[in-house]
């Protein structure tokens, strides 16, 4: 076998992963090849470095703080990912945006409450009297064709030129 | 829990839990507290969201328990949740994949608590240079893509073999031999230097 194929399985042989033909293979060819057996050892060498990362420990309350969460139906994961959550975490133009729009809602709904009237419970803007104001009989005394004429009329009326 | 001297299997564990011995649960959580913890680390790069990560994994394990049937192993059908939840939320809080082979200070911080790092054994390195070498290998774990990554982490750290790993990743078995044999590749060229050390 040529050491192009020996080395793309040299990983599964130093992993206990190849089936014992293949194994046997890889072995003899080894043995006679010193460039293949330096690149095992090298990957040998690389993957023992891996295992100066040894990992951490569980804490010792895991197992209890599982058990407290199994009891209260497991909030505490998704109150982390509750927490994950602030508004600071929104991208800036969209704070901006949703500020302005904060703004503009309450504008227009402060706007709206000081220029009301309150008659008989009932609030009424400027603009519902302006349509109070136009009526039906600003066209009844009119001529069907004379458009100009009723629209002079009902500017005359409206309560806005008061 | 009965000691005996064969060793209980985690399917055996199961069965007995379903027939209403809920002490074999605690038994499984024991056994396998540690790897589940430690994949969901070496993938979030984050202590704290690990242990969070673990007890999610553990909760969910509980809650599908009786329904749970043995159609792979164990560890596989527990190391699937743990990389899932593990990369969901590496991906729903941005952080980068295995922000703790950074090598930064505050993980380094996170990694030491264990404090185990004395107990090498037969390592010619004193203690500066594994701190040195620990840096080194999350650096150079870091720099592999993500896929080499996990092949990396289950086959090296979790020494799973290549057909569990299949399972997990959902590839076939030339697959993985592919993914690992890159993988070792570029830690190797990586880490050259602190091999010519040894």
């Amino acid at each position: 076998m040529e050491c192009r194929e020996i080395r793309k399985r040299i990983s599964a042989y130093l992993d206990g992963e190849l089936k014992q033909g293949e194994w046997e293979r890889v072995a003899n060819h080894i043995t006679s090849c010193p460039d293949c057996a330096r690149e095992l050892k090298t990957l040998q060498e690389a993957c023992s470095l891996l295992k100066v990362d040894e990992g951490i420990e569980p804490s010792e309350d895991f197992v209890l703080q599982l058990f407290e969460k199994i009891g209260s139906g497991g909030k505490g994961y998704q109150s982390l990912q509750r927490t994950r959550w602030s508004f600071t975490s929104v991208p800036a133009f969209i704070r901006l945006a949703i500020v302005l729009l904060l703004g503009m809602v309450i504008g227009v709904g402060f706007g709206s409450l000081t220029s009301t009237e309150r008659q008989g419970g009932v609030a009424l803007t400027p603009g519902r009297n302006v349509a109070q104001g136009i009526a039906l009989d600003n066209f009844q005394s009119v001529h069907p064709q004379s458009l100009t004429q009723a629209y002079i009329n009902i500017n005359l009326k409206s309560p806005l030129k008061s | 829990m009965e000691k005996n001297e064969r060793i209980i299997t985690d399917e055996e564990l199961i069965l007995r839990f379903q027939q209403g011995e809920a002490a074999c649960f605690r038994e499984l959580v024991i056994r396998h507290q540690r790897n589940v913890l430690n994949v969901a680390s070496r993938i979030t790069g984050n202590r704290e969201e690990a242990e969070e990560i673990a007890q999610e994994v553990f909760l969910r394990v509980y809650r599908a328990m009786n329904d749970y049937r043995p159609l792979t192993k164990f560890s596989t059908y527990l190391y699937k949740i743990t990389l899932n939840l593990s990369l969901n939320q590496v991906r729903r809080a941005k952080i980068v994949l295995n922000r703790f082979f950074s090598g930064e200070e505050g993980d380094k911080e996170e990694f030491e608590r264990a404090g185990r790092a004395d107990t090498l054994p037969d390592t010619p390195l004193t203690s500066m240079e594994k701190e040195e070498a620990k840096k080194a290998v999350r650096k150079a774990i870091r720099s592999l893509p993500k896929r080499q990554r996990l092949a990396i982490i289950l086959s090296q750290y979790q020494e799973l073999s290549y057909q569990e790993i299949s399972e997990i990743l959902g590839c076939s078995l030339k697959a993985v031999e592919r993914l690992i044999h890159r993988g070792k590749g570029r830690l190797k060229e990586e880490l050259a230097s602190y091999i010519q050390k040894k």
